[in-house]
């Protein structure tokens, strides 16, 4: 409960995460979300600069690449932690080029809402994107 | 069959396309990669940047296709340039603008045909990024969305004067 009133507290607006390398997916992901009028996207190319949007911002979801694995699953435990202005219990996605044995017992604990192996299609994207949002 | 009709502003319309100065011009990557991408995006054989000419339309990139132009007066894109709005032909063998089109009738015998319009700002319509197939198939909304995204990086990319490094 607190978790979620510190969230909506400081929510503008339903904001999702996106972190994604590749800059033409990403520019893809976003503007295709913005013509479906799906929640708003703020794309980040990195764990770093998601670090720094999450330390300032509430979001109602996460979406992270997982092309520099350790950094964003040190993020995604530490909003896990409450360790950042979103809820602790916000929706995430990671996409990843392959789903190890070894990274399937690292995420088990991180509570994630859906893994897409890339490469993924973007529609498969906007599904995720709108199961995010349909979260309770 | 019904040959491509002439938009009404056919020659403001070529004016903005020969600014351009890309046609005849050689492949590139940076168009390439929106086609390839579009293909593997719809699960498509062909996806080409077409653009269309007095006579002809020609083909900036063309995934999956050998040749690199084709008539006009045959053409799908030709039709397609003709509204704003994505021009999406299910089943052609169903569609009398195409039944009997060769490119329909006979090989390579297209059935599916999707077309986003390259709009410039001026508003001409130059020519298409568009998707084939050789069976039927429907475009829903979110196939229309992430096709019009794609277009929209190819009229970008057609508006840069050189390629970026």
């Amino acid at each position: 409960m607190m978790d979620t009133e510190r969230a909506s507290g400081s929510v503008n607006s339903a904001e999702i995460l996106l972190i994604e390398h590749s800059g033409m997916v990403g520019n893809i992901i976003v503007s295709t979300a913005r013509q479906l009028g799906l929640p708003h996207l703020r794309l980040v190319n990195n764990a770093r600069s998601a670090r720094h949007f999450l330390a300032h911002q509430a979001f109602v979801g996460l979406i992270a690449a997982l092309d520099d694995e350790e950094e964003a699953l040190e993020l995604i435990g530490n909003l896990r932690k409450g360790d950042y202005k979103s809820a602790k219990n916000t929706p995430v996605a990671i996409t990843t080029a392959q789903c190890s044995a070894d990274l399937a017992n690292r995420i088990k604990v991180l509570g994630l809402h859906r893994i897409l192996i890339k490469p993924f299609k973007i529609r498969d994207l906007v599904t995720t994107i709108e199961t995010l949002t349909d979260q309770p | 069959m019904i040959t491509a009709p002439t938009p009404a502003n056919e020659d403001d319309r070529l004016s903005a396309l020969r600014q351009l100065l890309i046609l005849d011009t050689p492949p590139e990557e940076r168009f390439d990669r929106i086609a390839a991408f579009a293909a593997d995006e719809f699960d498509v054989p062909i996806a080409v940047v077409s653009l269309v000419d007095s006579e002809r339309t020609w083909f900036k990139s063309h995934c999956g296709l050998d040749v690199c132009e084709a008539p006009r007066d045959i053409s799908f894109c030709g039709h397609a340039i003709m509204s704003d709005e994505p021009f999406i032909i299910p089943d052609a063998t169903l569609d009398a603008r195409f039944a009997d089109n060769p490119h329909v009738a006979l090989e390579p015998h297209v059935r599916f045909y999707a077309g986003a319009c390259l709009k410039l700002h001026g508003g001409q319509n130059v020519g298409t990024l568009c998707l084939f197939d050789f069976k039927p198939r429907e475009m829903d909304r979110v196939a229309l969305a992430i096709l019009g995204t794609l277009r929209d990086l190819v009229v970008e990319q057609l508006l840069l004067k050189t390629a970026q490094p």
